[in-house]
């Protein structure tokens, strides 16, 4: 028995010794620095901030701290605000626009933001071949008329421009410290104008930003320092957040927003995106280039079903393929309203016979897809339709996805710009992707989605997509399913944190409290 | 010196091996379909787009051709690209190395500090009550996975006590000691099972042999005995089972890393693979093989130490 005793008495002491020797250390340090730093957990690391080669939401949220554009968009979604450019005008043949730029703005650097690097940065965000090339396509030239002036000019009137030129990819960088540079600088050491500046970065760990000193709105950002942390777990993340490791968290999944909004000390958010879930149906072969047979599908859909079992209720079902926050979404748009009968009748004058086999292509690891297919092959089974699932790991089923191998795939939108004209082109137009890679192609889509990026007045430009929405609805290329909210959690100590309706943060205003 | 010699003699039998890893690794990556510049740009970018970033990236040419690259780069010590990163490799490597590495070796030696005291209670009570605790106690990590015990571990002590930190890594020695505990004693307690079980049977065998009976014969008291005789010898054993239970810590560590968000090896290839960052990847599994190798030649110069009958031929 001594020896159990000795040995347990061992064990303790040490256990003890851990705790009691490194323990007071570390939490005097977080006590210390509550106030001066925003701690936020993420899902996603950053991986490549420049913002003209990279396509992945981490990034793009990043570069919302770090950089500026000429103009910016306003937090719900759906109109522009002054950002570098103090204010703007369109030539009466919308060809030419004129930005006046504010003189007080600064890079991180200190260098005044002038017109030259302006027309740099969007030059070479306009030459680039990247995700984001779309965005100047309509683009003529740029120059810089004197040291606060730019003016550029169409190959002819471009109504979405305003958004196109606030997308991050046409962010101004310091032709100064970028000229010649190679690829790895833009993408490891960013330097911009915007509230943020990037101090250190431990690749898929940590982004430590610091208060630009130069940024041209005083006093902001109100918290001197920013640090966004990857922590890939959802509930390592959730538990992060209720520990007082970070102040706020990213994507807690839908099955804890219950909960989380029980806690006194928390506040889950369920933010206004652009966020759409759809399916696109490949129509190039049978039975799926039946449109009979595609509108029985959409039919059998029952989409609030989905939005229980997927989004446990916080998404609404959708009725159209454009977001709710976009500019001419059609709030009096039905969709397909769950009806069986109906689907069974068009199945017939489809003259399909069942039962037929469809296969389901999804993304193994995705939250949200694989209880999305669950559902529906249960539902499109009660129409003799037997969906086989393939789920696939991300880069495989997207590559099959762009190499149009599929029948059915899971998949979903958000917009960059607050505009249709992104979407509506990538999902109904075949130029851009294959609409979406269903291989839809019709004439009377692609001259309604002409008119669109060319008709300047806004009424007319609201009846056009109305038409766009309608004819969609009626070739069904794509099944739309869902609109679902951003989820945010954040402490209530954490005041005026913001999330716009294209998905940045915004953290300039945010305040950590006691 | 014959056991330089034996080092020697081993270090060059892995070198082939090595050698067939990297040409196993390079072409079964690009087996599984899926390239870097489609993971990285995703559905939406243009066709063009992404032919642009596989040019850039070599990766139109020919596979022997990007081998021979690959092979040529890696003889003079450059490990290519993350592609995900746009970083070197060899500047991501050491940070990264030292988490796992700080991890592996803490939970090695929390597994000790917790398995030798318990497997010598079990031991010198044996059948007795102490013995059916601390077998029964073991069986709760054997039976549970490793992630789940993660975060109970982290309800507990980062939540409820609040005692630890949930995440991350920490600064300075003393940072990591406190940020990686939980961590350590997430990934060390299968480890910490398998040893008190283990430990506990050969303290058993040994406390029956006939020296350790004429030990006590001779009037030694039991603490000597057990100490100096029957722990010494009982502990044979255990060294190759630390080496190759180090291999599949190693392993292990990737759940961990992933539930306490730690930016180690573990989590990195697993991201990595599903990334198709090729570069990552490849060095990654060299490193994990040679890690490999290098234990297990390790755990064979450690032997002799505890075992005078075992010599270098």
């Amino acid at each position: 028995m001594r020896i159990a005793r000795l040995v347990l008495a061992l064990v303790l002491t040490a256990g003890l010794m851990t705790l009691v020797g490194v323990v007071p250390e570390g939490s005097k340090a977080s006590a210390q620095q509550a106030k001066t730093v925003i701690k936020f957990g993420v899902n996603r690391a950053a991986e490549n901030l420049d913002p003209v080669t990279q396509d992945a939401n981490p990034d793009i949220w990043a570069f919302t701290q770090i950089y500026q554009q000429l103009v910016r968009v306003n937090v719900k979604g759906d109109g522009f605000e002054p950002d570098l450019a103090e204010k703007w005008s369109n030539s009466a043949d919308g060809r030419t626009w004129t930005f006046n730029l504010r003189k007080n703005a600064k890079f991180s650097n200190g260098d005044p933001v002038k017109a030259s690097d302006a027309v740099w940065s969007l030059k070479r965000a306009r030459d680039t071949k990247g995700p984001w090339k779309w965005a100047l396509e309509a683009v003529e030239d740029i120059q810089a008329k004197d040291d606060y002036t730019v003016v550029i000019s169409l190959k002819e009137p471009w109504a979405p421009f305003l958004a196109d030129i606030s997308l991050f990819s046409n962010s101004i960088l310091p032709e100064k410290v970028f000229k010649g540079a190679k690829d790895e600088d833009f993408s490891n050491k960013p330097v911009g104008s915007g509230p943020f500046m990037l101090v250190d970065w431990k690749k898929g760990e940590e982004l430590v930003m610091k208060a630009n000193p130069h940024y041209y709105e005083k006093g902001i950002p109100k918290t001197a320092e920013l640090r966004i942390r990857y922590i890939p777990d959802d509930n390592s993340r959730i538990i992060a957040l209720q520990s007082g490791d970070v102040d706020g968290i990213d994507y807690p999944p839908f099955s804890r927003i219950e909960e989380l909004r029980k806690d006194p000390k928390l506040e889950a958010q369920l933010n206004p995106s652009t966020q759409v879930s759809h399916l696109s149906l490949n129509t190039r072969e049978a039975p799926l280039n039946n449109v009979k047979f595609r509108q029985a599908l959409a039919y059998a859909t029952d989409r609030a079903a989905i939005v229980k079992a997927v989004c446990f209720g916080h998404c609404t079902p959708a009725t159209t393929f454009l977001p709710m926050t976009t500019p001419f979404f059609n709030k009096g748009s039905k969709g397909y309203a769950y009806d069986l009968n109906k689907a069974k009748q068009l199945l017939k004058e489809s003259g399909i016979t069942t039962p037929v086999t469809l296969k389901l292509l999804y993304r193994s690891n995705d939250a949200v897809h694989q209880p999305t297919a669950v559902t529906l092959k249960e539902m499109w089974g009660k129409l003799g339709v037997n969906l086989e699932l393939e789920p696939l790991d991300r880069a495989t089923a997207t590559q099959r996805y762009r190499a149009n191998q599929f029948q059915v795939y899971v998949t979903g939108w958000t917009n960059d710009i607050p505009d249709p004209s992104q979407l509506a082109a990538y999902a109904l137009g075949f130029t851009e992707s294959e609409s979406y890679h269903s291989g839809y192609k019709s004439a009377e889509m692609d001259a309604l989605l002409a008119k669109g990026m060319r008709e300047i007045n806004p009424e007319k430009r609201r009846q056009i997509y109305y038409e766009i929405q309608e004819l969609a609805l009626r070739d069904s290329p794509l099944i739309i399913l869902y609109y679902s909210p951003y989820t945010i959690a954040i402490s209530k100590k954490m005041k005026g944190f913001v999330q716009m309706a294209t998905g940045p943060w915004l953290f300039k205003g945010v305040t950590i409290g006691e | 010196m014959p056991l330089l010699r034996y080092a020697l003699r081993r270090i060059g039998q892995t070198l082939p091996v090595a050698l067939l890893v990297t040409v196993l690794i390079f072409f079964l990556i690009k087996l599984i379909p899926g390239d870097p510049a489609t993971a990285i740009l995703g559905e939406r970018a243009s066709d063009a787009a992404v032919r642009a970033l596989q040019q850039q990236w070599g990766l139109d040419r020919p596979l022997p051709v990007q081998y021979g690259v690959y092979m040529r780069n890696l003889l003079t010590g450059d490990l290519g690209q993350s592609l995900r990163y746009r970083t070197p490799v060899i500047d991501l490597l050491p940070r990264r190395a030292t988490v796992t590495l700080f991890l592996v070796v803490y939970s090695m030696l929390l597994s000790l500090l917790v398995a030798v005291p318990l497997a010598m209670v079990a031991a010198t009570h044996r059948d007795r009550w102490p013995d059916q605790l601390v077998r029964g106690l073991i069986v709760v990590p054997l039976a549970s996975p490793v992630f789940w015990i993660g975060i109970l571990v982290l309800i507990l002590f980062a939540l409820t006590l609040r005692w630890f930190p949930a995440s991350g890594y920490g600064e300075g020695f003393l940072g990591h000691l406190w940020h990686l505990f939980l961590p350590a004693l997430t990934l060390s307690s299968f480890f910490t099972a398998v040893l008190t079980r283990n430990l506990r049977s050969a303290l058993i065998d040994v406390q029956t042999t006939a020296y350790v009976d004429f030990a006590r014969a001779k009037g030694l008291d039991r603490r000597t005995v057990l100490l100096h005789h029957v722990l010494r010898a009982a502990l044979l054993p255990i060294v190759t089972l630390i080496g190759v239970r180090l291999s599949y810590t190693i392993g292990g560590s990737v759940v961990v890393e992933t539930v306490f968000a730690l930016p180690g090896l573990g989590s990195w290839m697993i991201e990595s693979i599903f990334a198709r960052d090729y570069m990552v990847v490849q060095t990654l599994t060299l490193a994990f093989a040679l890690g490999v190798m290098v234990i297990n030649l390790l755990t064979d110069l450690i032997y002799p130490l505890f075992d005078p009958r075992v010599r270098m031929g």
